[in-house]
């Protein structure tokens, strides 16, 4: 999101207002809240390492997930000491390798769902507090429609409905259902964040300068109006992402999240949970500590950008 | 000693509302306490036997020696299965044929220990030529609705599963009796059950159903057969009442049997009752009033058990080991070897490379059944090496397969023999919705994977039957094959035999025509021993010709609560015999 020619740009246009409230931009004073606030560059670096991890697993393991020798079945955690440092599950595939190369569905899913939900968001939200009228209406009335709809009953009815239907087993053909399902329910946020914030800086006075000067309605969109409206935005998204992460472990759960054979944490933890109360526990905790530290660093991360980047509540 | 005591207060409570609903629609709701329903409770019932004798007293059975200790609890069973029918003529999966056992009698019942058939509603079933059968039913026997169990009964039964436009499930066990084919046309079933007849069959009746007076029926069979006999005690066999073959809806969903239980209600999908029928003459009967059975469609009744709410349950896979581990669980545990097969087949109408016999035999060997099954279904199975079961039935012997050991390196041998593995495709294993077998089967195709080098992908689909009837499979799937009768013919005729030469039998598209003589000289047989001998040779032509892959026999296992003794598993569904059952008092 923080693409340097728009923060350029943000710079350029909103210099004069910040300068007043304080020197730099609001992303260089963004820049400078984070720094200084440790817990923030921690859970960075966290969310950092498992970014990587989805992207290179096999920096990370060398084991094939999907190779799986019955004969190795129910190995505890060996560390160090031998080929499965984190053990193997009943059916003896390894644990280490599930768990890294599980990351990547994971996150990948969150980051489409609240890609896309952003962009459809940002569009619509956009569209309908600058034009008003019946854009606006229709959009809004969207909204309500889509949120008066639970996510989790939406998930279920869909995802067991298309439950048939073959998407390939590729990585994105078996998360394809679930972020097409999350997005439908997950851009509705957004635009009611950027319509509120379009609504007040479309009548700031540079705004109106430039609708004067004869700028076209996408100019003034995209130039003016949406580099200010949308720093709140930015600092919805890693808290979102992490409650994607989450969902998707909820729906793996019920059994109609990431398609099998691919694994994800969720399926991870689904399958760990079944045989917690025997002597296994260690499958679940692996998948629920790597799910429950990223979550955590998201969410702190998001907590440090909100408190930067929202001029409301500094 | 809470939980004993908690059972019991439901089990009271059950009893309460069982005599409560007996009591039929109209006095619902009206609060009164159980003693006081008891009065009316057999008012609301129609027919002659089912008066409000008190259970003691029922029927005077003479040679029963359970009446006279007739508990008054309720057994709490569960049904896993997805039942939709309790008609005697399409039950045909495990768990309708064990309500069944209970709300019928059929003219023989099997020895629970050695699997041996005895006559029980038949008095005498005699033949000379194995062709001609004489069946003696005995007098005085009735339906719960207090219509005779006659030669009429049985014949009525018969008739409607052979007729095809009816398109039961155990419509194919007629076959070898006279005047058959006639009786089928063709028609097409829909997916709701909706049958469409498009040429009507020539015959009503079978040719070789004769009724010689009330209580004899004469069967001729088209050929020979010296097993006949033996089939006589499968659910299919069952006799049906006049009023049944009028409702038959009715009577799928309340049936009208001559058993020593009757039901009372069946809310489909969620729980099915039964009490006993006081009017019940002979003297296998349970040793207490109610039963009721829960539905739970493949989920696990486990901690419905452990919470004390079902009194027999087995644990999922992966409590196995703790449940185990458990002394006062494992002193509840009853096991007997079962006799039901889980079979790897073959498209083998799709062609390559399913076709080819080196390709069967690579995935075969490639399996892992010893380790897969010590891990996954520890003491619930055991590594099959023959298509029929060893000891469990005449004929069964171990060792008849010869590719069903474990070898990677021969596996890997055969599979480049067939010509290897189309690259990049992936072999697709379909399987019933089913948490234990899915689990079962992902060790297997992981087995296979790692020593063929094959990718493969589970497809666990609820349709599992329609879709293998209509051959709409495209990968290796799961078949399991659960025994009707105690006969080694019963693994192979049914499931192998009966194909058209060209395009093979329905589910597999196998067809030999040594088999189908092998199967024939059995049937021709002039005593079962010799008809056994002659089953188990064609037997050794399947193994040679290898259509299927034997993984595993079932092992029967179950964990019962504190308030049940004497419990034994039928060898054939591993349900348990609920005739035998006793309830700590």
């Amino acid at each position: 999101m923080s693409d340097p020619s728009v923060s350029a740009l943000v710079a350029e246009e909103t210099a004069t207002v910040d300068r007043v409230q304080g020197g730099g931009s609001l992303w260089s004073n963004a820049w400078r809240t984070l720094r200084r606030r440790p817990e923030v560059i921690v859970a960075a670096l966290v969310a950092l390492f498992f970014v990587v991890v989805a992207a290179f697993p096999r920096l990370f393991t060398s084991q094939d997930p999907q190779r799986c020798d019955i004969s190795n079945s129910g190995i505890r955690p060996q560390w160090f000491s031998g080929p499965h440092p984190f053990g193997t599950d009943i059916a003896g595939c390894d644990l280490l390798a599930s768990v890294v190369y599980g990351a990547r569905p994971s996150l990948l899913l969150a980051f489409i769902v609240v890609g896309l939900s952003v962009l459809i968001g940002v569009t619509l939200g956009t569209l309908s507090g600058y034009y008003l009228g019946w854009v606006d209406t229709a959009i809004s009335r969207a909204v309500e429609v889509f949120l008066v709809i639970p996510l989790l009953l939406a998930a279920l009815l869909l995802l067991s409905l298309f439950r048939t239907v073959d998407t390939g087993s590729s990585v994105l053909g078996s998360i394809l259902q679930p972020a097409l399902v999350l997005t439908a329910f997950g851009w509705m946020g957004y635009t009611r964040y950027v319509r509120a914030n379009v609504l007040e800086t479309k009548n700031l006075d540079y705004v109106v300068a430039a609708k004067v000067l004869g700028a076209s309605d996408l100019r003034i969109m995209v130039r003016h109006v949406l580099p200010n409206a949308i720093g709140t935005v930015t600092a919805l998204i890693p808290t979102a992402i992490a409650g994607v992460i989450s969902t998707e472990a909820v729906l793996a759960f019920l059994g109609i999240g990431v398609r099998p054979p691919a694994v994800s944490w969720g399926i991870l933890i689904s399958n760990g949970s079944e045989r917690f109360t025997g002597d296994s526990q260690y499958l679940l905790l692996f998948p629920l500590g790597c799910l429950v530290l990223t979550v955590l660093a998201l969410v702190v991360l998001g907590d440090g950008l909100r408190d930067a980047l929202d001029p409301k509540l500094r | 000693m809470t939980r004993h005591v908690r059972l019991t207060v439901t089990a009271v409570a059950t009893v309460a509302a069982l005599t409560l609903t007996a009591c039929g629609s109209g006095s619902d709701d009206s609060g009164t306490s159980g003693t006081s329903a008891a009065g009316p409770a057999g008012s609301g019932q129609s027919g002659a036997g089912s008066g409000a004798a008190p259970a003691g007293s029922g029927a005077g059975a003479p040679a029963g020696g359970n009446d006279a200790e007739v508990s008054d609890a309720v057994v709490k069973l569960v049904l896993n299965q997805d039942v939709d029918t309790l008609l005697p003529m399409d039950s045909n999966v495990g768990d309708n044929i064990g309500v069944l056992d209970v709300i019928y009698d059929g003219l023989v019942r099997y020895d629970p220990k050695t699997s041996k058939p005895y006559n029980y509603v038949a008095q005498d079933i005699a033949t000379k030529d194995n062709k001609v059968w004489t069946i003696k039913i005995k007098d005085g026997l009735t339906f719960q609705n207090g219509e005779p169990v006659d030669a009429a009964a049985f014949a009525r039964s018969w008739n409607y599963s052979a007729y095809g436009p009816n398109a039961v499930a155990n419509n194919y066990f007629f076959e070898r009796i006279d005047g058959y084919e006639p009786m089928q046309g063709e028609y097409e079933e829909d997916d709701a059950g909706k049958v469409t007849v498009t040429k009507e069959p020539t015959a009503k009746e079978l040719s070789g159903l004769k009724i010689v007076d009330p209580l004899t029926l004469e069967v001729t069979l088209t050929a020979p057969f010296a097993g006949f006999s033996t089939m006589l005690g499968y659910t299919g066999f069952f006799p049906v009442a006049k009023a049944c073959i009028d409702d038959v809806s009715g009577c799928a969903v309340k049936p009208i049997g001559n058993g020593p239980f009757q039901v009372d209600q069946w809310d489909q999908g969620q729980k099915l009752t039964a009490s006993r029928w006081d009017g019940y003459t002979l003297p296998e009967s349970p040793a207490f009033t109610g039963i009721e059975w829960t539905e739970y469609a493949g989920k696990s009744s486990w901690p419905d058990f452990q919470a004390g709410d079902i009194d027999v349950s087995a644990p999922p896979p992966a409590l196995w080991a703790q449940a185990n581990a458990d002394p006062d669980l494992s002193s509840r545990k009853v096991e007997s070897p079962g006799a039901a097969l889980t079979y790897i087949g073959f498209p083998l109408y799709k062609g390559k490379p399913y076709d080819n016999i080196e390709f069967r035999k690579a995935i075969s060997m490639a399996i892992d059944r010893k380790t897969i099954i010590e891990k996954i279904l520890p003491g619930q199975a055991v590594p099959a090496t023959s298509w029929v079961v060893p000891d469990g039935v005449p004929g069964g012997k171990a060792g008849t397969c010869e590719w069903c050991r474990f070898d990677p390196a021969a596996a890997k041998a055969a599979l480049a023999k067939a010509g290897g593995w189309p690259a990049g495709q992936t072999l697709t294993i379909h399987l019933g919705k089913d948490e234990t077998s899915e689990q079962y089967f992902k060790a297997i195709g992981d087995s296979i994977k790692l020593n063929l080098g094959i990718d493969y992908k589970l497809d666990p689909t609820p349709d599992f039957f329609d879709r293998r009837s209509s051959r709409g499979f495209t990968g290796i799937f799961r078949n399991n094959w659960f025994p009707d009768y105690p006969l080694n013919e019963n693994y192979l005729a049914p499931v192998y035999g009966g194909g058209d030469a060209k395009k093979g039998n329905k589910n597999l598209g196998f067809y030999d025509a040594k088999f189908e003589q092998a199967i024939k000289a059995g049937d021709a047989a002039p005593n079962l021993d010799e008809a056994v001998v002659k089953y188990a040779d064609a037997e050794k032509i399947l193994a040679a010709d290898f259509p299927t892959v034997p993984v595993s026999f079932s092992q029967n296992v179950a964990f019962y609560s504190e308030r049940l003794d004497n419990v034994v598993l039928d060898p054939f569904s591993g349900s348990v015999e609920l005739r035998l059952l006793k309830i700590k008092q």
